[in-house]
């Protein structure tokens, strides 16, 4: 049970910042909008996993940010793509897809019964 | 009733519970600590006190005037702390290994004897290290007498009580002042007050939950820091003098004046008489020590008695001060308002190092004594013979003058 406990927390871990970057395809949002995505999806359960992971992806050049004053509350930091971020996105999309067809094809895969030996 | 202060979070005023600021700012400082160890660490934990601003923010904009303990908590629950971060924030291999880990050591349990020895010994130092890594050695000024070292040590080694070591350390001390006859090189004779007073230069106090926390080998966790500030806050506010509610009429005023006017020649003469005393043992102290300076042949005896066994007299002279000491303590407590009744552990350490002391103290005394009364028989005995000898040699001359004055007187009358 602690396998499976840990396959599916590391198959969340791996899917995490692919996801983050997808939220930002369209639109720069703010750390919250984007933590109330992941939380709705059961992508994270604390929020603080976010932000290093954020960091992360700046760092590496595939986000940016930038300050904006807000009306309510302090200033937030609005995430964007670069564009190295998209790049890195349209490769990502094309393993996933590539990923998700395999996973599709040994999902659906035809029971064969096992042949007696002769 | 609760102390409240004010902060200030990117330019916004937030009123908040001392308690809840406290915890707070442990939060902070932990998250801070904790990402300070990867690369833009700073940036993250400032994003986070962000958030935390944000929160804030939207509990003001809910109406809640002040910040409470409980809305902090909240608000940590939801962010998360440094392990559930780290959790799920750890990349695949971290697990990968753990798991290999975990396999290891099964298949070299199952293996031979010997290598399950060997596991067996690495897993006690496994469990040593662990305990190394989880507990750090404070100073628990919580609970103390002098600088909370014992207290510190007992929580650190997680064996024992506080009142224990202290008794323990108590006891060495005297075994190890009074070591000349136990073979032991001379340099230990001061072993455990030194070690005490470099410890308590050394170490450090646990100040901070976070401290607290880590010196008890537990968790840092949001619920535990939370516990943690909570007592805390409990034990400052037992401490924190209450205000003495002046609601007495005319009679109570007369009661309490009778009462004082009566008591007051009692607490005057218990006064002087502790005055006297410690101003007796500074006497002592300075006089012997005087005498030892510049000792005088009359008092050879004395002045003997105490150069002869030097470890036994220091003992006493501690010992003394000690059984002095805890007494006046004890007054100095009681007349001062404003401190809290005595933890019951305190009260036993102290009423055990006293009746410890007041046996040394008196075996000390008994054997000087006993050394100095030798001494003095001695030098009396000495003494007496010669007077014996002057007075009959006197007798003799009177005796002499006696005869020559009569055969003077005799020899003029025969004449």
């Amino acid at each position: 049970m602690i396998n499976v406990e840990n396959t599916k927390s590391q198959m969340r871990k791996g899917m995490l910042e692919y996801c983050i970057m997808l939220l930002l395809r369209h639109r720069p949002s703010y750390a919250n909008d984007i933590i109330e995505q992941l939380k709705g999806a059961k992508m994270i359960v604390v929020e603080g996993t976010l932000y290093p992971l954020l960091n992360r992806l700046k760092k590496d050049g595939l986000l940016k940010y930038e300050w904006q004053e807000s009306k309510q509350g302090p200033p937030r930091k609005y995430y964007a793509l670069t564009m190295d971020g998209e790049e890195a996105l349209r490769q990502l999309d094309a393993s996933w897809t590539e990923l998700a067809t395999t996973v599709d094809i040994l999902q659906s895969m035809p029971i064969t019964p096992l042949l007696p030996e002769e | 009733m609760k102390k409240n202060i004010s902060i200030n979070i990117f330019g916004t005023i937030y009123a908040i519970d001392e308690d809840a600021y406290q915890l707070l700012d442990n939060y902070l400082e932990s998250m801070k600590n904790y990402f300070m160890r990867q690369e833009g660490g700073e940036e993250i934990a400032d994003d986070i006190e962000h958030r935390v601003a944000e929160l804030l923010w939207e509990n003001k904009q809910n109406g809640m005037e002040a910040v409470s303990i409980e809305v902090i908590k909240e608000i940590i629950s939801k962010i998360g702390n440094a392990d559930q971060i780290d959790e799920e924030t750890a990349i695949h291999e971290n697990g990968e290994n753990t798991n290999n880990g975990k396999e290891n050591t099964n298949t070299s349990t199952t293996e031979n004897s010997g290598q399950q020895e060997q596991a067996q010994s690495s897993a006690f130092f496994d469990k040593v290290k662990t305990h190394m890594r989880e507990r750090h050695l404070y100073r628990n000024t919580n609970d103390k007498m002098l600088g909370g070292v014992c207290s510190g040590l007992s929580e650190y080694f997680g064996v024992g009580d506080p009142v224990l070591w202290r008794i323990g350390a108590i006891i060495l001390t005297f075994v190890f002042m009074g070591a000349e006859y136990w073979f032991v090189p001379d340099f230990l004779h001061v072993f455990f007050p030194v070690a005490y007073i470099i410890l308590w230069i050394l170490v450090p106090e646990a100040r901070t939950a976070e401290e607290k926390l880590r010196m008890r080998g537990k968790k840092i966790t949001p619920e535990n820091l939370s516990d943690q500030i909570v007592n805390d806050s409990e034990e400052q506010e037992a401490k924190t003098p209450q205000p003495v509610r002046n609601n007495g009429g005319c009679i109570r005023f007369f009661f309490y004046a009778f009462l004082l006017l009566l008591l007051a020649p009692m607490f005057l003469a218990l006064l002087a008489v502790i005055i006297a005393l410690i101003v007796a043992m500074f006497a002592a102290i300075f006089g012997v020590s005087a005498l030892m300076a510049h000792p005088v042949p009359e008092l050879a005896w004395l002045t003997d008695a105490i150069s002869s066994n030097p470890y036994i007299v220091i003992m006493g002279l501690v010992a003394i001060i000690i059984v002095i000491g805890i007494p006046i303590y004890g007054i100095i407590r009681a007349i001062r308002r404003n401190t809290s009744p005595m933890r019951n552990g305190t009260l036993f350490t102290l009423i055990i190092a006293w009746i410890i002391a007041l046996a040394i103290s008196f075996a000390a005394c008994g054997v000087v004594g006993v050394r100095a009364a030798e001494g003095f028989k001695v030098f009396h005995e000495n003494h007496i013979t010669i007077e014996q000898t002057t007075d009959s040699l006197e007798n003799e001359l009177d005796t002499i003058e006696n005869y020559l004055e009569e055969e003077f007187t005799d020899s003029i009358i025969n004449e």
